[in-house]
């Protein structure tokens, strides 16, 4: 894997300026630690909103209560956060063509007899499980933030033979990339409309609508973490393939 | 739907750029990309002119609030407008609307590979819909997913000019942006433990003079300081912002270091305003002169348009920091009222207004001229008469000379400064004022320079077919626009009472 890297350094063998730069962050580290131990030697005022939350968490559609924070009593954060996974997505988008499809299967000859057994059975199984934590987000930890992690980590499963290749730039990857901050925001200002104020559920439905945005959001999350993953190996593919051609020329 | 606090106007202030980035996301490259972001922009300026209009009306001490959700502090999360928010978000709109106009022309095609524009257009409404959020957030975590959404975004339209140089200034800025947010964050942690809460409002009510809160402001400061590019700590400012695409320096030192100010702002006098101390606040003072001095000092030795400019930013941060010094210190707490305020508030927009009119001015020169080298600039008044004017313009508010907006700024500065007897902080605003105009006429004096062999040569060489460096006819819009952000600089100068009545309103807010 390494021997693949191509990364060129014509600075000195010691830098000076990093090895500056690792001494301040020791010197910062140490007093970091040192103002850490002083603050906590002070006793904190109180229990935090600890109590208020799990006095309101019956209005809350959800009985998991970081679920709770997250969707309904501080949505308007993760709708924001949200909004920050959508910039890092834009920051290392490739940027080449988009006409090919969003998803395509390569026939590969040469198959790994262990990769292909591992997709196969691990693959699915992650994909079940990460539906049930999403799913299972309402009542215990878990959600889409987790959801969208493991699933991410199956793509990346996927990934390792060249079989499947997603077109990050195609229309229905920018739609999908966009969904949970379109679906976010769609019900929030739908609600001013229904009940008068922004991101307030009703509460027969505050259930079902932070399911719905879970969902979307799990979507969203999966294919920008992906998507972080497959810029790094198109780097690394075609730094190879320009080393080919410089042999061949 | 009088009231402000009960209608939709605060929260569309953030969700309508939320939704042009995606809208903008979800066309890519289309003819059609500029006019609706054109559109999107209006309908932006339109939404934050009625809410100031609103908020004027109502001529209320008190801030607005909105609760989201119906929870209401400290459960969920409220947004807040006061005076000194409602000036920030109105600065925001009318650059948002001017500098959108700029970048459809800059973008279109004719001066930049039209890949970039399909990255510009929804960071930018990105970084825009952060501001906002950011500039109506009553609630400090909240402020720090804003610094988050700012801070990535704009270190990825710095990225985006694609070279060498962008991308390390980029990485930098990055860097330091993210070390900035985690020493807020932690001080968040440590206002959390001891208030247990996150609304500003509720933690001020409770501060005292107790250990941990000292140590929250100070690493509150310090990681602010490191985005604001106070003087030791503006070393990412200059490549940064000298190596943006042009309407992205603009917004970078217009609006994106006053944001990070208007939080420290905030903390110094509302929040935490009890933990600040008068040697803290001559600390600061000082640092803002020595800034002056500084950035001053190395925007003379520069030999880029662009970087000239970014350290005059380094500068020009310098005079508000005397905000600190020079605002009224009783009783063991300083407060954001009285003159030294106002010198600060009419600061910032003057600053925001000049700065981005004069990058806007440069980047069309830049653009005309097909290199950034101070020393080819010369005799360009010739060709690019109204961008040297708004140059011009745009200088003498930076110097501070009369009529204009700098002036207005600079007079309260002194004034303050006189009236409360720290007459050193006078040296410094007239050391920066006269280095100020040593480096801008140094430019201005080239570009009117009629030396006739200059021209003749420049004759020769627009003649010649190969040229190592391409220049482009500047676009009508682009140089409208730099001049009318340059015109409202002369317009603010004449006309003051406007944004010190909005002032006004910001001492009777933060009396309570």
């Amino acid at each position: 894997m390494f021997n693949k890297l191509d990364i060129e350094y014509d600075g000195p063998p010691v830098d000076k300026s990093a090895l500056s730069l690792i001494a301040s962050v020791l010197v910062a580290g140490l007093l970091l630690a040192v103002t850490i131990t002083i603050v906590l030697s002070d006793k904190g005022h109180n229990t935090g909103l600890a109590t208020v939350i799990t006095q309101n968490i019956e209005l809350s559609g959800v009985t998991n209560p970081v679920t709770a924070v997250l969707l309904n009593f501080r949505a308007y954060d993760t709708l924001l956060e949200i909004a920050v996974l959508l910039v890092v997505v834009l920051a290392i988008l490739p940027t080449r063509d988009h006409h090919t499809p969003f998803f395509k299967r390569i026939e590969v000859n040469k198959q790994n007899l262990v990769l292909s057994a591992l997709q196969c059975w691990i693959a699915p199984a992650v994909v079940i499980f990460a539906g049930y934590l999403l799913w299972a987000g309402a009542h215990q930890p878990g959600g889409a933030f987790q959801a969208g992690a493991l699933l991410a980590g199956a793509s990346v499963l996927l990934f390792q033979s060249d079989t499947y290749q997603i077109n990050y730039t195609s229309p229905i990857a920018r739609v999908l990339l966009v969904l949970s901050l379109g679906v976010f925001i769609t019900i929030g200002t739908a609600l001013i409309w229904f009940e008068g104020s922004l991101l307030t559920y009703p509460l027969a439905f505050s259930g079902l609508l932070i399911l719905l945005i879970e969902t979307c959001a799990t979507v969203s999350i999966t294919l920008a973490l992906a998507s972080l993953y497959s810029s790094f190996i198109a780097n690394e593919n075609l730094s190879i393939t320009d080393n080919k051609h410089r042999t061949i020329e | 739907m009088n009231d402000l606090s009960s209608s939709l106007l605060l929260p569309a202030i953030v969700f309508l750029p939320l939704l042009a980035a995606i809208i903008a996301y979800l066309i890519g490259q289309n003819r059609l990309q500029g006019p609706i972001n054109i559109c999107f922009s209006l309908a932006q300026f339109l939404l934050i002119g009625l809410t100031t209009l609103l908020f004027l009306h109502e001529k209320t001490d008190q801030s607005e609030r909105y609760i989201i959700g119906g929870w209401g502090a400290p459960l969920g999360i409220d947004l807040i407008v006061d005076g000194f928010s409602i000036l920030m978000l109105a600065l925001t709109g009318l650059l948002t609307l001017l500098i959108t106009l700029y970048s459809a022309s800059y973008f279109s095609g004719k001066y930049s590979a039209s890949d970039k524009s399909l990255r510009f257009w929804p960071l930018w409404w990105l970084l825009i819909s952060g501001l906002s959020a950011l500039f109506m957030s009553a609630d400090a975590f909240n402020i720090y997913v804003c610094l988050e959404i700012i801070g990535l975004s704009a270190a990825a339209l710095v990225a985006l000019q694609g070279n060498r140089a962008a991308l390390q200034a980029a990485l930098r800025y990055l860097l330091v942006g993210l070390l900035g947010s985690l020493f807020y964050l932690f001080a968040i942690a440590i206002l959390y433990r001891s208030h247990g809460t996150l609304d500003l409002m509720q933690i001020a009510e409770t501060t005292n003079h107790s250990f941990p809160d000292k140590v929250a402001m100070i690493l509150i400061t310090i990681g602010l300081l490191l985005k604001i590019a106070l003087f030791p700590l503006h070393f990412w400012l200059p490549p940064a912002h000298a190596n943006a695409p042009t309407p992205v320096s603009a917004i970078l030192s217009a609006l994106v270091v006053k944001a990070s100010l208007y939080i420290l702002i905030k903390f110094w006098f509302d929040v935490l305003g009890e933990t600040t101390t008068l040697g803290a606040s001559q600390v600061l003072g000082a640092l803002g002169g020595a800034g002056i001095i500084y950035g001053s000092w190395c925007a003379f030795r520069a030999t880029q348009l662009k970087l000239l400019i970014a350290y005059s930013t380094v500068a020009q941060l310098g005079y508000i920091f005397l905000l600190f010094p020079l605002s009224e210190y009783s009783m063991g707490v300083s407060s954001f009222t009285g003159s030294a305020s106002q010198a600060a508030v009419y600061f910032i927009v003057a600053h925001a207004c000049a700065k981005a009119a004069m990058f806007l001015a440069a980047g069309n020169l830049i653009l005309a001229q097909g290199d950034g080298e101070i020393a080819q600039l010369k005799g360009i008044a010739v060709r690019e008469p109204l961008n040297v004017l708004v140059f011009a313009i745009a200088g003498i508010s930076l110097i501070g000379l009369p009529p204009s907006a700098g002036f207005i700024a600079k007079w309260l500065l002194l004034t303050t400064a006189i009236e409360s007897g720290q007459w050193w902080w006078v040296i410094v605003v007239i050391t920066g004022g006269l280095l100020g105009a040593m480096y801008l006429f140094k430019v201005l004096s080239l570009a009117f320079s009629t030396d006739p062999a200059v021209i003749e040569s420049r004759a020769v060489k627009s003649t010649a077919p190969v040229s190592s460096v391409s220049s482009v006819p500047v676009s009508n819009v682009m140089t409208t626009v730099a001049l009318i952000l340059a015109l409202i600089t002369l317009a603010l100068g004449f006309n003051a009472e406007f944004i010190l009545n909005i002032s006004n309103t910001v001492s009777e807010v933060n009396d309570i």
